[in-house]
C-alpha cells in the first residue's frame, strides 16, 4: 500500500543500518586504521585517561570551512597587455616612410625605426626636416607608403624603449589654500637624454636619406604635407 | 514550373515500373528545358501522363542528363513551337529567336512570351524547338539580321554616370 | 531630292569586323572584334589576341573604335587572330589619343606617394620655366610700348 510514499529515511541512512546489523561496518572499520599516520609531532600527553601521547599536526587545520561550494576559477588563456603578441602590417619595415593620420604630427611623413614591446611603433621625423622628434605612433594611425629608407646600419641607443617615452608622473604637491587659483603648471621640459639620442639618431637618417637614389627630393617629401586633393579617395590610392 | 536565370537542356528518359504483366515496358525519352534536374524530371512526368498512359507513381525515370550545346560559339536561329494557356483560350504558336544555344532560345521564348503576351511560365508549354535553316527562316526580323552585311549606328547614347553632375554646361557625348 | 545617307553621319557603326572596346563586364578594358550580330541587342564577339574568350555581348557593355577588319561573319578564332598581327591592330590602337589617354590613367593610378611628390616638384619647376620666360618676353614688351609713346609725347 504505501510502496509509492516517501521513506522517513534516506536509502543510505537505511542501508548504513542494514550493514550495522550484518557487521559490514567493522570491515570498514578496520580499513580505516590502515590509513597513513598524520604527519606532525607526537607529543606525551599527561594524564592516565589521555592515552599518553597524541599527534600535533604540523599544519594547523583551517577553523573556518565554508559552508557552501564555491565555484572554481577557470584558468583563462587571456594574457595581461604585457604578455600580447604584437603583429606588424608586413608593409612597415625598418625604413619605411609612414604617414602619420592623427595627433600633433599628423599629414606628416616620418621614417619608421623599430617596433618597441608595447607594439608601438617609433618614428622620427628627422626632427631637423620635419619637426616630428623621436616619438613612439600606434600603427593604426599610420598609412605605410613603399617608399623606403635603408636602414640597416643604423644603431639606435639602446635605451629606447616604452620606458623611456612614458610620461613621468610627478607628484602633486598637497595644495595649500593660497595656491588654489594658482596655476601651478610647470613647463614641458625635454629631458637631455632625448635630445642627445635625438642628434644621434637623426644624424644616421640623414646620413641614409643621402645614399637614396632620389635623396635631392627625398628631404622635400619628408618636409612636405600629405592631404588628400579633390577626387582623391585614399581606398584608391597607392601610397 | 519556374525560369529562374537561364534555363539547360535535359535529356530524360523514363518508362513504366516493370510488372508480371509487361516485364519489359516501352522507354520514353524526351528534351526538357529547366532549371535543374529535378524540375526537369517534373516536368517529364507531367509531359508524360498528358501523353501516355503512364504515372509517376508507378513509373520510373532511368536517366536525366544535361545536354550541351555542339557549337556554342556560332549564332543559329531556333524555331520554337509552343502552345500556351491564354485568359480566352488555348494557342500554338510558332516563333524564331537568334541564339547561340538552344536553351538561351527557350529562356528568351519565355521572356518574350511574359512581355508580349503576359503568359506565365505555368501556362507553357514547348513542344518543339529546333535549329531552322537560313532559307526556312519566316520572321523578317529575324531574316534582318542574317543579311551578309548588316550594319547600323547606335545613335544617341547615353552614359548614366554616377556621381556626375546632373546639370552641365557641355553638351553631352552621345556617339559612342 | 537628297537622300540622307544615315550612315554616313556615323563614322562608327555595328558590323562585322567592328573593333569595339569592352567598357564593363569581367573583361573590362580589353579590344575584341565583332564576329557576327546576333540582334538588335547583342552581339558575338572574340578577342584572341586580348584574352577575351568568344561570347555575346550587349551593345550598351561595348564602345565602337574606329577600326575595322576586313573579315567574314563568324570567322574562326584561328583565323582572326592572323588578321589581327596582319593589321598590326594592337599598334594601330596604341597610336590612338583613347589609348594613350588610359595609359596614362593606368599610369597614374599606379604611382606611389613618393612619386606623386616627384611629379608634382617636375610640374613646379616646368610653371616656373614657363614663367620666367613669359615674364622675360613680357618685360621687353612693354619697354618697347612705353619707348613708343614716349617717343609720341615728345612729338
Amino acid at each position: 500500500m504505501h510502496t509509492n510514499s516517501y521513506l522517513r529515511f534516506s536509502r543510505k541512512v537505511i542501508l548504513h543500518h542494514l550493514s550495522i546489523y550484518e557487521g559490514k561496518d567493522a570491515a570498514r572499520n578496520a580499513k580505516a586504521v590502515k590509513r597513513k599516520p598524520a604527519k606532525g609531532e607526537t607529543k606525551k600527553v599527561g594524564g592516565e585517561k589521555n592515552g599518553s601521547e597524541r599527534i600535533v599536526p604540523a599544519q594547523k587545520k583551517p577553523r573556518y570551512y565554508p559552508t557552501e561550494t564555491r565555484p572554481k576559477k577557470l584558468v583563462s588563456r587571456k594574457r595581461s597587455f604585457n604578455g600580447h603578441a604584437h603583429k606588424l602590417r608586413p608593409s612597415i619595415t625598418p625604413g619605411t616612410v609612414l604617414i602619420v593620420l592623427a595627433g600633433k604630427h599628423k599629414g606628416k611623413r616620418v621614417v619608421y625605426l623599430k617596433q618597441l614591446r608595447s607594439g608601438l611603433l617609433l618614428v622620427t621625423g628627422p626632427f631637423t626636416v620635419n619637426g616630428c622628434p623621436l616619438r613612439r605612433v600606434n600603427q593604426i594611425y599610420v598609412i605605410a607608403t613603399k617608399t623606403k629608407l635603408n636602414i640597416d646600419n643604423i644603431k639606435l641607443p639602446e635605451r629606447l624603449n616604452d620606458d623611456y617615452f612614458k610620461k613621468k608622473k610627478t607628484r602633486k604637491a598637497p595644495k595649500n589654500e593660497g595656491d588654489l587659483f594658482e596655476s601651478t603648471k610647470e613647463a614641458k621640459t625635454v629631458s637631455p637624454e632625448l635630445k642627445e639620442d635625438q642628434v644621434n639618431v637623426d644624424k644616421q637618417v640623414l646620413e641614409a636619406i643621402s645614399k637614396h637614389p632620389d635623396h635631392k627630393l627625398f628631404t622635400g617629401y619628408l618636409k612636405s604635407i600629405f592631404w588628400l586633393k579633390k577626387s582623391q579617395f585614399p581606398h584608391n590610392m597607392i601610397f | 514550373m519556374r525560369v529562374r536565370g537561364e534555363l539547360k537542356q535535359y535529356m530524360v528518359y523514363g518508362r513504366h515500373t516493370p510488372s508480371a504483366t509487361e516485364s519489359n515496358p516501352p522507354i520514353f525519352k524526351m528534351n526538357i528545358f529547366a532549371n535543374d534536374k529535378c524540375s526537369a524530371k517534373s516536368r517529364f512526368w507531367y509531359h508524360l501522363r498528358s501523353l501516355k498512359k503512364i504515372k509517376k507513381a508507378h513509373g520510373e525515370i532511368l536517366m536525366c542528363k544535361l545536354v550541351g550545346e555542339k557549337k556554342p560559339t556560332v549564332v543559329k536561329t531556333y524555331g520554337v513551337w509552343l502552345r500556351y494557356v491564354s485568359r480566352s483560350g488555348i494557342h500554338n504558336m510558332y516563333r524564331e529567336y537568334r541564339e547561340l544555344t538552344a536553351a538561351k532560345a527557350v529562356t528568351s521564348c519565355y521572356r518574350d512570351m511574359g512581355a508580349r503576351h503576359r503568359a506565365r511560365p505555368s501556362s507553357i508549354q514547348i513542344i518543339r524547338v529546333k535549329q531552322v535553316e537560313d532559307d526556312k527562316v519566316r520572321r523578317p526580323n529575324i531574316k534582318q539580321f542574317m543579311k551578309p552585311n548588316v550594319r547600323f549606328p547606335l545613335p544617341h547614347r547615353v552614359n548614366h554616370k554616377l556621381y556626375v553632375p546632373r546639370f552641365s554646361t557641355k553638351r553631352p557625348q552621345t556617339k559612342f | 531630292m537628297v537622300k540622307l545617307d544615315t550612315y554616313k553621319l556615323y563614322d562608327r557603326v555595328v558590323e562585322v569586323g567592328r573593333v569595339v572596346f569592352i567598357a564593363y563586364g569581367p573583361d573590362r578594358g580589353k579590344l575584341a572584334v565583332i564576329v557576327d550580330i546576333i540582334d538588335q541587342n547583342r552581339a558575338l564577339i572574340d578577342g584572341p589576341a586580348s584574352g577575351v574568350v568568344r561570347k555575346e555581348i550587349g551593345y550598351k557593355a561595348i564602345n565602337l573604335t574606329r577600326f575595322k577588319l576586313p573579315i567574314q561573319k563568324g570567322i574562326c578564332t584561328k583565323a582572326l587572330k592572323k588578321v589581327w598581327a596582319r593589321e598590326k591592330m594592337e599598334e594601330k590602337w596604341a597610336g590612338t589619343a583613347w589609348a594613350k589617354k588610359l595609359d596614362s590613367r593606368q599610369k597614374r593610378e599606379a604611382m606611389s606617394d613618393f612619386d606623386r611628390f616627384k611629379v608634382l616638384k617636375a610640374k613646379q619647376a616646368r610653371t616656373r620655366l614657363i614663367n620666367e620666360e613669359f615674364n622675360k618676353l613680357k618685360a621687353s614688351a612693354d619697354s618697347s610700348k612705353t619707348s613708343k609713346k614716349s617717343k609720341k609725347a615728345k612729338k
